[in-house]
């Protein structure tokens, strides 16, 4: 069984190399535009993985993670924060909420990919 | 063999896993329990902590606490932790009692 | 496609969207607004340009955008004040970066001197000077570790390591687990897991999300020590980790300066007799059993336990288990203040539009039939019929509200322009807008950017003045245009105004005589001076100005709006400035109509085109031979177009007293009279395309279906105006 992976990105740009970059390594994916979305689609589609940006508007990636974490059924989904932030602050910050790691943009997609399966059960 | 509590262990034995497994297991303290792990296919440490202490429980308790049917799953994660030995099946002193 | 290149393609397209958002924020951000969410999606519209830049490796593009969101980032935290100075850098960084994305779109180097100019002054908002912080960041297409431990010089690929790690109960609640680290890490070479569960506490002293486990690795393998490393990227902080080389110089032993956990114990216990540990066979008696199971079992009252490195596993329970209570009153906004939004294929709602344009039509027949059938007004079908009409309306302005965009997508590329014009005119000028939230339908939109944009820069280049007659005439020197939009009875009504001198009537009616528009004894109202300036070749600007070129006028403006069905006049000033104002449909969908019978037709004129209804008088009907007429109109003379004649409907013209005139106003301004035989009243028709149906029909644009269901065609006035114009000529 194939590994769903859910997207949470507002950059239509970033989404699709997202999906190009999974897909070819035979994960499904599942995409949101932002937090708030992303909570629709989590309910809906159960994926494995989140791989999430940060800086959305409506809900940002720090408000999405902690709604994640607060769910009871989705507490031990391994969430990725997928940013250009390289600061360590706003790493921090995301840990802090709940993020499992994290993958700097522009994403090698081999990292990514490797970082997906090293959180993924 | 009639008062040994059999306890399926769930599939995934992951951290939401280790309340309900702890749980479980301090209704049926003083009794004799066999875990049957057919079905996990994933452990995590926290649940392995719940197993290590219940096996120690019991064995202060001096009462049978055993797995049975251990899935290839949850013999290669117990082996992934280095805890593989502890929960090999020792089915001969299961069927004993 | 390559998959890249299409989303190089979807890239692109977002840069315009990022693009319009960025612009009109930090316009609205010009205009005093500090909410931080105009001020964040300023922010987030540059990091993605320069996110997506990045995948791309557009190098100009990664550059400009990195020093612009720098600054942006300084304003976002509150570092710099978003002054007027600020905010007019910004936007100008906004137009370079606009530039720059579409220089790269096309693949030219964008190596604009102006960018480095701009991005030296952007440098110098937020303080950052000289050194070129953007190669560090981007250069390299590989991220690295962050982190202080990670930091150490890249180590040669040793023989093996001593991997010592304790999670901490945070490992867990993040979603990390201890199985997969330690599967990752066996991963990488021969592991030898050893698992040390002294800690562990009997059941009833166990906080299940609490973390007991260490454990210590021996890995034999060619790797470096980063890569080890690299396996607990995740989790640092986390855990407790040490990473040691195994040489012959440090074994295994040195657990305890390395501050971890005391291993000496666990290393005799399971280095010395591994099997020790492990076999313990369950029925065994609690005496028999091998030591570390009995450690176990006694931790409640520890012995000789490593305590300094016990991890505060209530405290970290406690933390784990409420995540809900602390994190309440932070996080983003909550669902429920969001309105949700859905995506829908155009198609399907233009499908939609047109079912419920013929569910308007078959209410209007079964209406008609109604009162045919002679039933009574009050009765309760034709009460119960009146009902469905306002049900079907409501449906029909729901649907067309589906199709209904703000004009803002318009509105939010006229500051640009403005910045431009101003900049080549040397006029200084403020735009201000105003109802950008006004809807009218999605295709009207895409049809007034070009007249706007036409409008603005008449209104800059011609409507206002220098600022040295502004200053003369008592005026700020800086200009003023105000670009407004709001619905009024069921139009939107755009205006374009400014503050300039007005219109000059003297010198606009020189010109109309002089280039044969108008009579030079004909005597006209101001509001008809006004309105010279929008017939065909009309230009008031004696020098060619190099803003808004030679031979465009306002009649190609009026063209387009007429085109839309609208309508466009002039109110002027002198010395006060003028306005514009457009008056559109809101959509394209329904019409404005005037019923007009024709021989046995029944016909539908676009009201938008009609100037006015008139009875001809026999005095006033020239006949210039062969069929063609003209109509003398306040001393003008419009030609009388037989509409009977020239959709064929009949042979012989109408005499022009038996019938009804409509004063038309075709492209370009163009007048002529609409002959027809009676007016039957004005309604609202709903356009159904011939074209899909039939061949296209010379004169006619569209047909609708009126209340009696009977087809009525909805005249193509230019198109019949053009055609008379030709059998005028060749018959004149």
């Amino acid at each position: 069984m194939s590994i769903t992976v859910l997207t949470v990105d507002d950059s239509r740009t970033m989404r699709e190399m997202l999906r190009l970059a999974l897909s070819d390594a035979g994960f499904r994916v599942v995409q949101a535009e932002d937090g708030i979305h992303g909570l629709e689609v989590l309910a809906a589609e159960s994926p494995q993985v989140i791989v999430t940006d940060i800086n959305m508007p409506r809900m940002d990636g720090f408000g999405f993670i902690e709604e994640v974490r607060s769910d009871a059924r989705h507490r031990v989904i391994p969430i990725l924060v997928l940013t250009t932030e390289s600061d360590v602050e706003k790493k921090n910050r995301a840990r802090m909420a709940g993020a499992t790691g994290w993958i700097v943009k522009p994403f090698n997609p081999d990292k990514l990919v490797e970082a997906i399966r090293r959180v993924a059960a | 063999m009639s008062d040994r509590h059999t306890i399926a262990l769930v599939d995934t034995l992951d951290v939401n896993a280790a309340g309900p497994l702890t749980q479980t297991l301090l209704k049926l303290r003083g009794q004799p329990v066999s875990l049957d792990a057919s079905q996990v296919r994933r452990v995590g440490g926290q649940c392995l902590q719940v197993l290590l202490s219940a096996r120690a429980t019991w064995a202060i308790d001096g009462q049978a606490f055993g797995i049975t049917a251990p899935s290839t799953d949850f013999t290669d994660g117990l082996a992934l932790m280095g805890a593989s030995r502890l929960f090999e099946a020792t089915s001969p002193s299961l069927v004993q009692d | 496609m390559d998959p890249l290149a299409a989303i190089r393609d979807i890239f692109f397209q977002e840069c315009e969207e990022q693009l319009a958002e960025l612009e009109s924020g930090l316009l609205s951000m010009e205009e005093g607004d500090q909410d931080p969410e105009t001020i964040n999606a300023v922010f987030r519209a540059v990091h993605s340009i320069k996110g997506g830049a990045g995948a791309f490796s557009l190098e100009a593009l990664i550059r400009f955008a990195h020093v612009f969101e720098t600054a942006m980032d300084e304003v976002r935290s509150g570092r710099l004040a978003p002054s007027s100075e600020v905010l007019k850098t910004m936007l100008r960084a906004a137009d370079v970066l606009a530039d720059l994305v579409r220089a790269a779109r096309g693949n030219e180097p964008g190596d604009d001197p102006r960018a480095a100019a701009l991005a030296e002054e952007l440098k110098a908002l937020s303080g950052v000077t000289g050194d070129d912080e953007t190669e560090e960041d981007w250069g390299e297409f590989e991220f690295q570790p962050q982190q202080a431990s990670f930091d150490g010089p890249e180590t040669a690929p040793q023989t093996g390591y001593m991997v010592k790690f304790r999670p901490r109960a945070d490992l867990y609640a993040k979603a990390n687990e201890a199985a997969l680290l330690l599967r990752e890490l066996s991963r990488l070479g021969e592991a030898q897991i050893q698992l040390h569960a002294d800690d562990v506490p009997l059941l009833a002293d166990l906080a299940p999300e609490a973390s007991y486990l260490a454990w210590t690795v021996t890995l034999i393998g060619d790797v470096d020590e980063t890569t080890v490393r690299e396996v607990f990227e995740f989790v640092d902080g986390d855990c407790e980790l040490e990473v040691e080389p195994i040489g012959g110089a440090t074994p295994a032993a040195g657990g305890d300066e390395g501050g971890g956990f005391d291993l000496s114990a666990l290393l005799a216990r399971v280095q010395g007799d591994g099997a020790a540990i492990v076999t313990t066979d369950l029925d065994a008696a609690p005496e028999t059993a091998p030591e570390p199971v009995v450690s176990v079992a006694i931790k409640p009252s520890p012995p000789a336990a490593p305590a300094p490195v016990v991890p505060i596993t209530r405290a970290a329970t406690a933390q784990a288990e409420a995540p809900a209570d602390t994190q309440a009153g932070a996080g983003g906004p909550r669902k429920a203040e969001v309105a949700a939004t859905i995506r829908v294929d155009l198609e399907r709602v233009d499908r939609m539009i047109d079912l419920v344009g013929e569910l308007v039509i078959n209410q209007a027949v079964l209406a008609q039939r109604v009162m045919e059938a002679g039933l009574a007004r009050a009765s309760a079908v034709a009460v119960g019929l009146d009902e469905l009409e306002q049900l079907t309306r409501e449906i029909q302005d729901s649907v067309m509200a589906i199709r209904a965009q703000p004009v803002k997508s318009v509105f939010q590329r006229m500051p640009r322009l403005v910045r431009e014009v101003a900049a080549m005119t040397g006029k200084p000028v403020r735009l201000v807008t105003e109802g950008e939230g006004t809807e009218v339908d999605k295709t009207v939109i895409e049809r007034i950017a070009d007249p706007l944009t036409h409008m603005i820069r008449n209104a800059i280049d011609h409507g206002l003045e220098s600022p040295e007659k502004r200053a003369a005439a008592g005026k700020p020197a800086e200009g003023v245009v105000r670009l407004s939009a709001a619905h009024r009875s069921g139009r939107i009504v755009i205006e374009v105004a400014d503050d300039g001198a007005g219109i000059n009537r003297e010198r606009v009616k020189a010109i109309a005589i002089e280039r044969g528009l108008i009579a030079p004894e004909a005597t006209l109202s101001d509001e008809e001076i006004d309105n010279l300036i929008f017939m065909a070749g009309f230009s008031t600007a004696s020098e060619v100005s190099e803003v808004s070129g030679r031979g465009v006028g306002m009649d190609v403006v009026r063209r387009s709006i007429q085109a839309l069905g609208g309508r466009i006049n002039i109110t002027s000033k002198p010395g006060k400035g003028s306005i514009f104002t457009m008056s559109l449909p809101l959509t394209l969908a329904v019409l404005d109509g005037m019923v007009v019978s024709v021989q046995d037709q029944t016909l539908v004129a676009p009201i938008t085109a009609i100037v006015e209804t008139l009875q001809p008088k026999a005095e006033d009907v020239h006949s210039l031979g062969g069929h063609a007429r003209v109509i003398s109109i306040r001393g003008g003379f419009v030609p009388l177009i037989d509409v009977g004649m020239a959709l064929g409907y009949r042979a012989e013209p109408l005499l022009a007293t038996q019938g009804v005139a409509l004063l038309i106003e075709g492209e370009g301004g163009a007048r002529a009279a609409l002959l027809v035989d009676a007016i039957q009243g004005q309604r609202q028709v709903v356009i159904k395309s011939l074209e899909a149906n039939y061949r296209q029909v010379p004169g006619v644009a569209a047909a609708t279906i009126l209340g009696d269901g009977r087809v009525a065609l909805i005249l193509d006035i230019d198109t019949i105006v053009a055609v008379s114009r030709g059998e005028m000529r060749k018959a004149g």
